[in-house]
């Protein structure tokens, strides 16, 4: 059975200090690690721009603290009170919950390595993000896995940490 | 040689890290990381005019190594600050 997924970001400790910064309301530019983004996020080559958030929104990408010390970069599936699941969009199956006060930030722009930047909360690009994971799980599959292979990203390079 | 201007040092655990940083922003992308003694010559030299020289006195200064010795690593800290575009020569 195909494992979750988890868009790691640097370590923990980092993390912490990324948290530090959100709250006191900076914005925070970090690379990402991990396939479980993929098709939006791509690891190892992608950055992207958080800031804190009063209000969250389903579709959005956010970090948060799925266990202590344990940071994701998902998006936000759903919202139920003080509860949110949160899903990668690489992830064929599996979800993470977290308390809505342990979602830090949000990701407003993704950054390629060429600097161009794409508006991650766009209706736009929300919308593209809908219909992606709207699709079949076998059509994500095998889009998936011949863009891992085009990318030359190793099946197992999400497997870290699990 | 010079540190080039927004970029910070801050503590992370045990070592440090010298992050590109605005009133707004702080940019973990362009990030290296600094040993304690490192981090001692950037603190030192950070927003001045600097050689080798200087950082090699530095280090003799505080710690008991050989001026050989001391202007080796200097020359291969200022070599990798530059290479990471947190000084400029």
């Amino acid at each position: 059975m195909e494992k979750t997924h988890k868009l790691i970001l640097p370590n923990a400790e980092l993390l912490g200090e990324v948290v530090r910064l959100l709250a006191a309301g900076k914005e925070v530019i970090l690379s990402t690690k991990g396939a479980s983004m993929m098709p939006f996020i791509h690891t190892n080559r992608d950055s992207v721009m958080l800031v804190r958030r009063d209000r969250l929104q389903v579709g959005d990408i956010a970090l948060g603290e799925i266990a202590r010390g344990r940071y994701v970069l998902h998006r936000i599936a759903a919202i139920d009170g003080e509860k949110v699941t949160l899903r990668g969009d690489g992830n064929l199956r599996g979800t993470e919950r977290c308390r809505l006060d342990h979602i830090y930030g949000v990701a407003t722009q993704i950054i390629r390595p060429d600097g161009k930047t794409i508006d991650a909360e766009s209706p736009r690009f929300k919308r593209r993000a809908r219909r992606w994971n709207a699709l079949p799980v076998p059509v994500r599959h095998v889009f998936l896995a011949l863009y891992r292979r085009m990318l030359g990203i190793p099946r197992n390079i999400n497997q870290i940490q699990e | 040689m010079r540190t080039v201007e927004g970029f910070r040092l801050r503590p992370l655990g045990a070592e440090f890290i010298v992050t590109g940083e605005s009133i707004k922003q702080v940019n973990f992308n362009k990030m290296i990381s600094l040993n304690e003694s490192a981090a001692y010559l950037w603190r030192e030299v950070e927003g001045k005019d600097f050689s080798v020289d200087d950082l090699a006195d530095l280090l003799v200064a505080r710690y008991e190594i050989d001026r050989e010795t001391a202007l080796k690593d200097s020359g291969a800290i200022a070599e990798k600050w530059i290479e990471a575009g947190i000084v400029e020569a």
